[in-house]
């Protein structure tokens, strides 16, 4: 097992040095991305170009650059700076990342705590009215954009412009530490527009895997055995049914700590995400750069924990 | 066979604080308190009728069934796929009336009570304590992600209030009942870390776990190999005397009933037609489809097929040191090979034009992987097959398309060997399209309508979905398929395992007609002696990857010489009760 645990690391590892080398190529080699030029922003003359040029270290061979880039980025964590503000990517990241968190993880306990549940009453009672409804519900949250759905509910609820003045509205983050009331509530309709999505395709996932479990031959025997019904469905079915749910859903976790763009867009939390996107309008490469970093190392350390927890959850692939 | 240690020393647990443990007082060999005998039958079933409801109306596949069952009488249901036995069992402990459109009707008296009248609370309650059940495939009947012991101990928990401990101490005496080595350390094993046979037997074990008064056993030697067969039918009617339970055994294989059971009624269509002592049943079937099922049977002592005319030919195939290894590998970043699991470890033989030549072996023994092997499916690791002279491994392109129209395969499974989407017609045509043999169309519609009419369907049909064909047709359309090209060589992996005791005679008897008719030669892999006893004029048994026997068909059944060649003949099920039958006939 800690072979295992310790190759899945390892091979993680391998791709994360392949992924900086391709930011590398995207961000410092292309012709539409070189640095001193952008840097230099729009009054840019040849000698200020040159001047940043030199700073930045762009004369040195291509080798050399790389080799610096790669033992600033893995020893140091040394992103650079914006260009726009000129501060260092790192401590930006750092400072958006806990309304990332507080976002992402909110969200899916959410999600978890609505679609489970649902999905597994729509499996247990397959065609009935309830499970029409639910799966029609849906549906419909599934096909419905994040960034719509966040103006409606901005719309409707938002206590500054809404019809029912019921939570702040956007704008109004607060840190955890600082204000864990207005913490607590200023997430409310982001979490919930974040979560209605994924709850609705976790219900989907959940009622489809439910289903086909609940045919397998070992809930034949489980109610055979006398296990009272409740019990055959959690520990016989839910239990096996769960287990691809859970890696999905250390996926989507990973994607979301990326930043969830659109999100924290609409309702202006100074997330990861926020960072992204306000970036991408300045064309600051530097930040563009860490937050996709950021990104695959989220994706790259969900996968291994998928792996590990897989292999704790199926004994089957254990030794395999 | 390993008994292990079950039978003699299993004592009854010390009675710490009697009170509901005294349920498990037990003593060895059979002489629990149980009364028997006064009058009263365990089971009752009277006019039971199981029907779903669809589109098309409601089916009854279960259509007004009538029985009794002593207490500890040992019952056998026979009967072929769709006859309505499984779910006869599966109603007696109530498990089909809350499916889904179902209608369930009749009366199942179980000591008095109707079953389906209790309510679903009282059900459970009977359930796996007073009635158990043991199905066909232990692999996917237990849950994959519990160890067997948690899954013994649940069952036991489910009708008793012990403490986890002492269940699982229970669990141990069980599986040790059962004859499981080890079961103190085995108790913590997952089920796919147990062989096949060992997992039915902790199945047993579980079913076993409340000691029920009747214990119905579904198929529950027909996932298994055959020498591991006996031991499980062995261990069942050894566990039946010493716990005086009553036996339900539902089975397709008459030798199989005819070894455990004292009483047996064949079904058809959802009916009982014939009721009758097994000795008896053998010996003189009344009903017409009892008497032809028993004929279907393929036997080992049947007579062997007509010997070839001799013919000093080349050899068609040629098999010289053949082994195969499939690679285990370990490393971290850098994958290695570290040791290989062998699959054919050196074998010889050679084939002759217009001989049948069988491969016998049970599952793990590489006949598969050599009908791989020949077919080109795989590479070997080392060794040649040579087909007509040339080395077969060899082959890249243009060659290697050739061999493949002079060596087809027909396959076990003639379910999922079929494209669901495609015709019966455009399946059988198709090999004459990809081998360009026939290009045009119309003409390759005619030699389908042929071929269909060859294997004994009818060219009509051509039009039809292999769903649309019942499994032994379907297995038709594979031989014919096969034939397309008329290829020099067929390999045949399992043909008829997956059919019916009399479809499986009628696809026997059409390769043994194809093979006098259209000259093919053949080479035909089963696990079953009766099957290839029946079709093959020489035959290899296959034991761990080698040829551990080769011998003519009469030698090798008259005079087997290799000591694992007469463990397998010994181990066929209902030897005894069919040289009977073919003395008296």
């Amino acid at each position: 097992m800690s072979r295992y645990i310790l190759r899945r690391v390892l091979w993680g590892l391998l791709l994360l040095i392949l992924v900086s080398a391709l930011t590398f190529v995207l961000f410092r080699i292309l012709p539409t991305a070189d640095p001193a030029r952008l840097r230099a922003g729009r009054n840019a003359n040849p000698k200020v170009i040159a001047e940043i040029r030199a700073n930045l270290g762009l004369n040195k061979p291509l080798l050399d650059q790389f080799w610096l880039y790669m033992k600033g980025l893995f020893l140091h964590f040394d992103l650079g700076y914006s260009y726009y503000s000129g501060a260092s990517v790192r401590s930006l990241l750092f400072d958006r990342l806990p309304a990332t968190l507080s976002l992402t993880i909110g969200a899916a306990i959410l999600w978890m705590a609505i679609g489970l549940p649902v999905g597994i009453v729509s499996a247990l009672r397959r065609r009935s009215r309830l499970d029409r409804a639910s799966m029609g519900a849906s549906l419909l949250l599934v096909s419905a954009p994040e960034y719509w759905l966040g103006l409606i509910v901005l719309y409707l609820f938002a206590s500054d412009i809404g019809q029912l003045r019921v939570f702040p509205g956007a704008g109004s983050y607060a840190g955890l530490t600082a204000d864990p009331t207005k913490w607590l509530t200023s997430l409310m309709l982001p979490w919930m527009v974040l979560a209605a999505g994924f709850a609705a395709v976790y219900a989907r996932l959940m009622r489809t895997s439910l289903i086909e479990t609940m045919g397998e031959d070992y809930i034949r025997t489980a109610r055979a055995k006398g296990v009272p019904e409740r019990q055959v469905v959690l520990r016989h079915g839910v239990r096996a049914a769960i287990t691809p749910i859970l890696t999905i859903f250390a996926l989507d976790v990973g994607v979301l700590l990326g930043g969830a763009v659109l999100v924290e867009t609409v309702f202006d939390i100074p997330g990861i995400g926020r960072l992204n996107y306000d970036a991408i309008t300045h064309a600051d490469f530097p930040i563009i750069q860490g937050t996709v970093l950021l990104a695959a190392l989220f994706i790259i350390v969900a996968n291994i924990l998928v792996d590990i927890v897989y292999a704790y959850l199926d004994p089957r692939v254990r030794f395999s | 066979m390993s008994r292990g240690p079950g039978s003699g020393d299993w004592e009854p647990e010390p009675r710490a604080g009697a009170g509901r443990d005294a349920a498990f007082s037990v003593s060895a060999g059979g002489a629990r308190a149980r009364v028997r005998g006064d009058g009263e039958p365990l089971l009752r079933v009277r006019d039971l009728r199981v029907g779903f409801s669809g589109e098309e109306g409601t089916a009854w596949p279960v259509d007004g069934v009538s029985f009794g069952l002593a207490r500890g009488g040992a019952l056998g249901i026979v009967g072929e796929s769709g006859s309505g036995k499984s779910l006869t069992a599966l109603s007696v402990l109530g498990l089909t009336r809350t499916a889904p459109g179902a209608h369930v009707s009749g009366c199942i008296e179980f000591e008095g009570r109707d079953l389906l009248a209790v309510p679903e609370p009282r059900l459970r309650e009977i359930r796996g304590n007073e009635i158990a059940m043991v199905f066909q495939d232990p692999l996917s009947s237990l849950h994959p992600l519990y160890r067997i012991g948690a899954q013994i101990v649940e069952a036991i928990r489910a009708h008793r209030p012990l403490p986890k401990a002492r269940a699982r101490a229970r669990a141990i005496e069980l599986l040790e009942l059962v004859g499981i080595p080890d079961p103190a350390r085995r108790v913590d094993a997952y089920p796919h870390e147990l062989s096949g046979g060992q997992r039915q037997r902790a199945m047993i074990a579980m079913a076993l776990a409340n000691e029920p008064k009747l214990l119905l056993a579904d198929e529950p030697t027909t996932a298994l190999d055959v020498t591991v067969q006996a031991q499980i039918l062995d261990l069942l009617v050894r566990l039946r005397r010493e716990l005086s339970m009553a036996l339900v055994f539902v089975t397709h294989d008459l030798g199989v009933v005819a070894e455990v059971a004292d009483e047996v009624l064949v079904m058809q269509r959802g009916r009982i037609v014939e009721r009758a002592s097994a000795a008896k049943l053998f010996d003189s079937p009344t009903h017409p489809y009892t008497r032809r099922l028993l004929a279907a049977m393929p036997t080992i002592d049947g007579p062997p097929p007509p010997p070839l005319p001799a013919k000093d030919a080349e050899p068609l195939l040629r098999v010289r040191g053949l082994v195969k290894h499939f690679p285990i590998t370990r490393g971290v970043i850098v994958r290695r090979r570290v040791g290989a699991v062998t699959a054919v470890e050196g074998i010889d033989f050679e084939v002759m034009p217009g001989e049948t030549f069988g491969i016998v072996g049970e599952s793990g023994s590489g006949k598969t992987t050599t009908a791989r092997l020949i077919a080109r499916l795989l590479a070997p690791t080392a060794g040649e097959v040579s087909f007509q002279g040339r080395d077969v491994a060899a082959l890249r392109g243009r060659e290697l398309k050739a061999l493949r129209r002079e060596l087809q395969m027909i396959f076990q499974d003639p379910y999922s060997s079929l494209n669901p989407r495609k015709t019966a017609g455009s399946i059988v045509a198709e090999p004459l399209a990809v081998h360009r043999v026939e290009p045009d169309r119309a003409r390759r519609r005619r030699a389908a309508e042929r071929l269909l009419e060859t294997v004994g369907l009818n060219p009509g049909d051509r039009n039809r979905y292999p769903h649309e064909f019942s499994g032994g047709q379907r297995q038709r359309i594979g031989i014919a398929r096969a034939l397309a090209l008329e290829p020099k060589l067929i390999v045949a992996d399992e043909p008829v395992s997956a059919l019916d005791v009399s479809i499986q005679a009628q696809v026997l008897e059409l390769l043994r007609s194809l093979r006098e008719r259209l000259g093919l030669t053949l080479i035909l892999i089963s696990h079953d002696l009766s099957v290839v006893r029946h079709m093959c004029d020489r035959i290899a048994v296959m034991h761990e990857g080698r040829i551990v026997e080769l011998a003519a068909n009469e030698d090798l059944y008259g005079a087997p010489r290799d000591p694992y060649t007469r463990e397998l003949l010994a181990a066929v099920p209902g030897a005894r009760q069919l040289d009977r039958r073919t003395i008296h006939a």
